[in-house]
């Protein structure tokens, strides 16, 4: 690769591996657990 | 390499490297279809597009993850070099299975109403002021285009007509391929299912891709930075000739500038531009097939006198002149036009 493009390509991997990771733990922080009253199993409808 | 126009070169190394990851592809497809119906919620059991539409877009995701590691690990370590030769199919088939995902989600979801289910896709959701229900299909569309662009213009054809380093710069396009992906991900399925193999699969994605780049960045820094020291201007010193295997090269960082590549053939020494005039690829670690520099990239040739590729192929490099002092290498770092012969320098015996 040309330096500028190996230049380049370090900055943009900098950014995103902090950026990324951010994301992805800031989405499992805000991710809602489905409600804990659940039915273990699926309830069919009567017939 | 080619002379003309053909879509594919076809030869054997592209052959088993593509038939390897095709068949890899729809192993992972036929096994997830049965095998993923076993992990579903009970209260929210998979339907048929459902499930296609997941191993589909797990599919192109894994391979997105993949064709973004092969760079750094070939950088990292030679013995995944093979894997960079035709990194190009793996690209696009990526896109074709993406496509695929988007197709299966535009025909389960917005297929059945009186809107256009494209006209739907983009205007049923608009609460773009909230994170939890983000219209996360946005980034979707936006890394299929990307990935679009990119697959269209893979072939030779387009490097040759943009300039390798327009067309590698627009290739780097792929890095917000990828965050756009992460975003459609963790904004969607993530938020929607409560399966922990999901986020442990984008965490570990982008865990290990950006250890691998920014890895392999420190090294190609340290490469730039470590420089070598002018002996007799503009001279500059390449290292002993007993460091140069036959058959190989050392790379020379310039200050400044470009990396030369000096390689050791027959008892003689040739200097050429270290950039590939295919796609930039790394010629010093190459090494030189049937009397030929062979770029480790994609297979292209070039002879070590003048750097010009054989007849009936055109491509050239710049050339370097070189001398030697004792068995100390000397290199001269103002480059040449490309193409310009420069007589091989003899090895004294020692």
């Amino acid at each position: 690769m040309q330096r500028r493009h190996r230049t380049a390509h370090a900055r943009i991997w900098i950014v995103l591996a902090v950026m990324l990771p951010l994301v992805v733990v800031l989405g499992l922080v805000v991710r809602q657990d489905g409600p804990g009253e659940r039915p273990a199993v699926l309830l069919e409808a009567p017939r | 390499m080619s002379v003309r126009y053909t879509p594919v070169g076809w030869n054997r190394n592209k052959a088993i490297y593509d038939g390897v990851l095709v068949a890899s592809v729809a192993a992972y497809l036929l096994l997830y279809l049965p095998v993923a119906p076993a992990f579903q919620d009970l209260t929210r059991p998979l339907d048929g597009p459902t499930l296609r539409m997941q191993a589909f877009g797990s599919a192109a995701f894994l391979m997105l993850s993949m064709v973004l590691a092969i760079g750094p690990l070939a950088r990292l370590d030679r013995r995944f070099l093979p894997l960079l030769y035709n990194r190009r199919h793996f690209g696009v088939l990526t896109f074709v299975v993406a496509l695929t995902h988007a197709g299966q989600v535009l025909g389960w979801y917005f297929d059945f109403g009186v809107a256009d289910p494209y006209v739907a896709l983009l205007g049923t959701n608009t609460s773009y002021g909230q994170v939890l229900g983000f219209p996360f299909e946005l980034f979707g569309i936006l890394a299929l285009v990307v990935l679009a662009v990119l697959a269209v213009t893979s072939h030779d054809f387009w490097l040759n007509f943009l300039t390798p380093p327009l067309w590698k710069t627009m290739h780097m396009g792929v890095y917000a391929a990828y965050a756009a992906v992460i975003l459609h991900v963790v904004l969607g399925r993530l938020q929607s299912g409560q399966n922990p193999l999901l986020a442990v699969l984008v965490a570990a994605s982008v865990a290990i891709l950006s250890v691998l780049h920014v890895l392999a960045g420190r090294r190609e820094r340290a490469r730039d930075l470590a420089g070598v020291p002018v002996v007799d201007p503009p001279w500059v010193d390449a290292g002993s000739v007993d460091a140069i295997a036959e058959g190989r090269a050392v790379v020379v960082p310039l200050p400044g500038d470009e990396r030369v590549a000096v390689f050791r053939h027959k008892g003689r020494l040739s200097a050429v531009s270290n950039l590939c005039a295919h796609q930039n690829g790394p010629l010093g670690e190459g090494k030189v097939i049937g009397g030929c520099i062979t770029c480790p990239w994609h297979g292209f040739t070039y002879r070590l006198a003048d750097g010009r590729a054989p007849a009936p192929y055109t491509e050239k490099l710049a050339t370097y002149r070189l001398k030697l002092d004792g068995r100390r290498v000397l290199l001269d770092p103002r480059a040449n036009p490309p193409g310009t012969y420069v007589e091989p320098i003899p090895i004294p015996e020692t």
